[in-house]
């Protein structure tokens, strides 16, 4: 024994050696930053002037801003929309992939090519083929069924359902992993035992496959929906929220009332209700999965 | 029996078509920009559209890197990940390693405290880390990129962990009686153990500095410190209009990323399948 010191003490203060540069690290990058974020949002701070505390004007403000609150009713809007379709486009995929034994690996890789791409490129290549007028690909397809050109992402109606089918198109591939994860762990002897009694392809579906992949469905949506809460990539490159602020969502006006308006304090009480949304969806997921 | 056989054909024949017809779906897109990368200006534009170019030309890529520090925010992003895919490595796994195998009062909070991070997204806190980072000095420098993003990544630390509690302690225990110290164990034994593991973290934590946006955004201004997605966004912005060069750029920012993935796709499709963490 080296230093005299008993052996579990000396354990005990190694442990503590190693674990420091991570505690320093998670008190300085986030919960000293957490702290800063609720003090802020009781101030009225502009980095230059002294911050000037204002107790609750700035969540008063939040709950009467017209614009805020359609930027929560626009996210509230892209994350349901997003997640609805997402889950039931991938879900039905998984369930012909896993079927198909052979070729399995290749479509489970092809789906998966936009999900690891960047966000950025994503949005570009989503510009690229909204591009307006008929030389866009898109307003070439769907003149071949006599509609005439859309301007997509510039159209008030249509530039929310726009994004949201580029987050679906983006999304799919990694939910269509999950799910078939969870199919493959359905034993064999529940679907043969419910063909042996007759069931066809749909009982089989609805009565083994739907009960069997209840948490993983649970698990897809809720990670799906903390997911679309925070988008900004596409509202940022394709429409700068507009038009008309149909696509501005939380992240996006936290961000133009920090960095555009410098309106610090305000700013942190709109992350500050991104984050009590973020954290009522984590508890469900955390309860569901107990469960 | 022929009828039997007859409709499987039917079944999986339409099961192929309309998965064929999502992968169009999904490579579609990647097809048109590829196209449009090799193309001139007025073919960019034609119409009715040439799927295939019919005079390819590369001057698209040659404007990429003439006209723009393009290859300079490669740099700088390539500087970005390796940094915080070797620091999170070490970090992440030392960290996991004293979750998983030391016991000591406030093992559990800063457990809770790691954990707590995972419902923490970066977009809560840019505003906060921004003020700091400021504090700091370090905005406007690649510093601000690597450090608080995901150097110590609570992704990382949970699975880590997570892989280093099914190491058998009676190894751990024999190694110590043979003198080897604590650190000893964790250098010598344990990551020469896991390099699976730490593996399947770096091509995520690649993957993700590679990408991210928001931040570097926010922190980043003078262009010689950009990364590849801002550079990508100012560079789009400035060549709006002549697309050729545009899906050059946007190719080139997906290329490291798409090849990573497609060397390891067994170890990413398994690892997401196995976890779904990291979103």
């Amino acid at each position: 024994m080296i230093g005299g010191a008993p052996f579990h003490v000396k354990r005990k203060l190694n442990a503590y050696l190693m674990l420091l540069p991570a505690i320093i690290y998670f008190i300085l990058f986030v919960y000293y930053p957490v702290f800063n974020l609720f003090k802020l949002s009781f101030f009225k701070y502009d980095l230059f002037r002294e911050p000037e505390f204002v107790g609750m004007v700035n969540f008063i403000k939040l709950v009467r801003d017209k614009d805020f609150l359609s930027a929560l009713g626009n996210t509230i809007y892209f994350s349901f929309f997003t997640t609805l379709f997402s889950v039931a486009i991938s879900f039905f995929l998984a369930i012909i992939i896993e079927r198909s034994t052979r070729m399995a690996n290749f479509y489970k890789v092809v789906y998966f090519i936009p999900y690891i791409s960047p966000a950025v490129a994503v949005a570009l290549i989503w510009q690229w083929l909204y591009h307006p007028g008929e030389t866009g690909l898109l307003n070439y397809f769907i003149s071949f069924w006599g509609i005439p050109p859309q301007s997509w992402h510039h159209d008030p109606q249509l530039a929310m359902p726009s994004l949201i089918v580029i987050s679906i198109w983006q999304g799919l591939g990694y939910r269509i992993v999950i799910f078939i994860a969870g199919l493959k762990a359905i034993p064999r002897q529940y679907h043969e035992a419910a063909e042996v009694d007759g069931a066809n392809a749909w009982q089989r579906i609805k009565y083994v496959t739907f009960p069997c992949l209840k948490p993983v469905f649970q698990f897809v949506l809720i990670i799906t929906t903390l997911q679309t809460f925070r988008i900004f990539t596409p509202m940022y490159i394709l429409t700068a929220g507009g038009p008309v602020g149909k696509t501005t969502t939380i992240v996006y006006s936290l961000y133009k009332q920090a960095f555009q308006f410098s309106k610090w304090g305000y700013a942190a009480a709109q992350a500050i209700v991104l984050f009590v949304f973020l954290l009522i969806l984590s508890f469900i997921q955390r309860r569901m999965t107990r469960s | 029996m022929e009828l039997y056989r007859a409709k499987r054909f039917l079944a999986s024949g339409t099961r192929n078509l309309v998965l064929m017809m999502g992968v169009m779906t999904m490579v579609l897109p990647l097809l048109w920009v590829i196209s449009t990368a090799f193309k001139t200006q007025e073919e960019a534009i034609a119409f009715p559209p040439h799927f295939i170019p019919h005079e390819p030309i590369l001057t698209n890529f040659a404007k990429v890197f003439e006209e723009s520090p393009f290859l300079l925010y490669m740099v700088n992003s390539f500087i970005v990940s390796a940094v915080v895919v070797v620091g999170a490595l070490f970090f992440c796994s030392l960290t996991g390693y004293v979750l998983a195998k030391f016991s000591f009062p406030g093992s559990k909070i800063f457990f809770v405290m790691v954990l707590g991070k995972l419902m923490i997204p970066m977009q809560v806190l840019i505003i906060p880390l921004y003020l700091l980072v400021i504090r700091l000095g370090w905005r406007d420098s690649l510093i601000a990129l690597i450090v608080p993003t995901e150097l110590i990544s609570a992704f990382g630390v949970f699975m880590m962990r997570q892989f280093i509690q099914g190491f058998p302690d009676s190894i751990l225990d024999s190694a110590t009686i043979d003198g080897c110290g604590d650190f000893g164990i964790y250098w010598r034994i344990i990551l020469p153990n896991m390099k699976h593991a730490l593996f399947t973290l770096a091509i995520f934590l690649f993957v993700w500095s590679w990408s991210m946006f928001l931040w570097p955004l926010i922190v980043i201004d003078s262009p010689e410190k950009m990364t590849i997605q801002i550079g990508l966004e100012q560079f789009s912005n400035r060549y709006y209009t002549q697309y050729g060069p545009k899906m050059a750029g946007i190719l080139l920012s997906i290329i490291p990323v798409l090849v990573v993935f497609l060397i390891f796709q067994k170890q990413v499709l398994e690892s997401i399948a196995l976890s779904g963490l990291k979103d």
